[in-house]
């Protein structure tokens, strides 16, 4: 059995570990804010990691939206039906979903799919020597690998989340309507009795800060994979591990500002509003 | 020549005798990663159009030394000057513009595998974004025609054999017309006939564009027929230093222990 100074110098390396991935993810995102306004802008690389990042997630993430949009119904009617409430659920579902799941949900199947996929790529690059060698020919590897990626993800989080939205929410009615039994009418006046625009806004304006998370940690991962296909296998889990435990808690607190603040820029816009 | 023949471990230079500002010149050199140190004091001056070939057991720090010299990594301690200018304490964006000197085929090529061979060969002159488009094209099928290659243009270097991939890197590496290029295990992985062909095309260079070479190989072959001089690295330090005559008339146990191929010897112990 380990002795208590053992235990204790074990948490100090821990700690100090910790500490120096801060740090270095910290220096990481600042190169990266700082390259991403630095000529030459890679637009076509840009578009070549939204199609991989965004077009490529669609089918998965509309997977997903939907089979969860289907059981939020069918929870949330249970537990309304004992109220006498079932028809409610429909409103319920799609406030959820639109504020909540939707937005994260996107989020972890992106950090998921592709953080893994970014973090393998550019790992691969770092143990094969070739970010050494994008060096060597006086490019940028955060220039050149990471903005592209980072401003991509940030990009294609909202529209993934849209799409994800309005097919969680076409799922939740199915199930609703033809399942449930709840009129067509009466789940879509309910729903969108429920809904305002200010829900769904406060979703997608989550979006674009879990995209640079996604693109950053995915990354970093990978610029820090040592030793070939065993360090880059590490990197992949690494990546998806710390990209969804970041996301989860960026939403947090973005969650806590947005109702914060909603009301008071709610009734600054309308101020200005004819 | 300090110690040439001498059986201990001393610093010494390839062409310390020889008077002029070299191309690339290393003083007391050191590096260290994670307590281990790597190199211990490195000495070397390699001059203009001559090709050094450092020779190792793997391990000692070889590869470790080209990426000092091109400033992939920086030294503990120690200077290093290439064409004149000392790069150890330069920022990294002053770097970028010393790299323009210096060439790198790296041991796997390190071709970037999302690239074809027109996108690997060009990479720096499109990164530059000063040449023309139908400039680099031409540059492109240049340097692949001085490696022996052509045809491939469009290939991805998933599609290529290693001596294949070898060219292109080295191809890579010319099209900013360099001053230095450094080799890194230039041979290790190929077969013999390969091997050789990639020894010509060193030789090659040296002579068509008058580079000065650093080699870094653990290939006696490659070593005895691309060398003007020869570097012994061991235990992080230049063991010896001479011409390919001086290594092979030498009485030095570290250099014939490795000359010789035997697994007892002092660069054992």
């Amino acid at each position: 059995m380990e002795s208590p100074s053992g235990w204790v110098s074990q948490i100090g390396v821990q700690a100090v570990t910790a500490v120096g991935h801060v740090g270095r993810v910290t220096v990481l995102t600042a190169q990266t804010l700082q390259n991403a306004v630095r000529r030459p802008f890679r637009t076509q690389m840009v578009l070549l990691q939204m199609e991989a990042i965004g077009v490529r997630s669609i089918p998965i993430v509309f997977l997903t939206a939907m089979f969860t949009g289907m059981v939020l119904v069918l929870q949330t009617a249970v537990g309304l039906a004992r109220y006498g409430a079932e028809e409610q659920s429909s409103g319920v579902a799609a406030l959820a979903f639109a504020r909540e799941m939707g937005p994260v949900l996107t989020a972890l199947i992106v950090a998921g799919r592709v953080g893994a996929g970014i973090a393998a790529e550019v790992g691969t690059m770092k143990v094969t020597e070739q970010i050494d060698a994008l060096r060597t020919l006086a490019a940028n590897p955060v220039h050149y690998l990471v903005v592209p990626r980072v401003i991509a993800a940030a990009l294609m989080l909202p529209i993934l989340t849209i799409c994800g939205d309005v097919v969680g929410l076409f799922g939740g009615y199915v199930v609703g309507v033809y399942s449930i039994g709840i009129p067509s009418t009466t789940y879509t006046q309910i729903a969108l009795e429920w809904l305002q625009v200010r829900d769904v806004a406060s979703g997608i304006i989550k979006t674009p800060l879990f995209g640079v998370i996604i693109g950053v940690i995915s990354c970093y991962h990978g610029f820090e994979a040592t030793g070939g296909a065993e360090g880059v296998g590490r990197a992949t889990t690494r990546a998806v591990v710390w990209g969804s435990i970041l996301i989860l808690t960026a939403n947090y607190i973005q969650t806590d500002i947005i109702l914060r603040y909603t009301d008071t820029v709610a009734n600054w816009i309308t101020r200005f509003l004819p | 020549m300090m110690g040439r023949s001498d059986s201990t471990p001393q610093n010494v230079s390839a062409t310390a005798a020889d008077p002029g500002e070299p191309m690339v010149g290393i003083e007391g050199l050191e590096k260290a990663f994670d307590g281990k140190q790597v190199l211990q004091g490195v000495d070397l001056s390699v001059k203009p159009g001559e090709t050094t070939v450092v020779i190792g057991r793997s391990g000692e720090g070889k590869s470790v030394l080209l990426k000092l010299i091109i400033g992939l990594i920086r030294a503990d301690r120690g200077r290093i000057r290439v064409d004149g200018e000392e790069i150890t304490r330069l920022p990294e964006k002053d770097l970028s513009r010393v790299r323009k000197k210096i060439g790198m085929l790296f041991q796997g090529a390190a071709l970037f595998d999302s690239l074809t061979v027109r996108e690997n060969v060009g990479f720096a002159l499109d990164e530059e974004r000063i040449v023309p488009g139908d400039e680099i094209e031409s540059r492109v099928v240049e340097e692949l025609r001085r490696v022996q290659l052509e045809g491939i243009l469009e290939k991805k270097p998933a599609e290529l054999s290693g001596g294949m991939k070898k060219r292109v890197g080295l191809a890579r590496a010319l099209i900013k017309r360099p001053k230095v290029i450094l080799y890194d295990e230039p041979t290790t992985g190929l077969d013999p006939i390969t091997a050789d062909a990639i020894n010509n095309l060193i030789l090659q260079m040296q002579k068509e564009l008058g580079v000065t070479s650093i080699v870094v190989t653990h290939d006696m072959a490659s070593a005895l027929k691309v060398g003007n001089h020869v570097a012994l690295l061991s235990k992080g330090r230049i063991l010896f230093a001479g011409t390919i005559e001086e290594l092979e008339s030498t009485d030095n146990p570290y250099v014939r222990q490795f000359v010789d191929a035997r697994a007892e010897g002092p660069l054992t112990q």
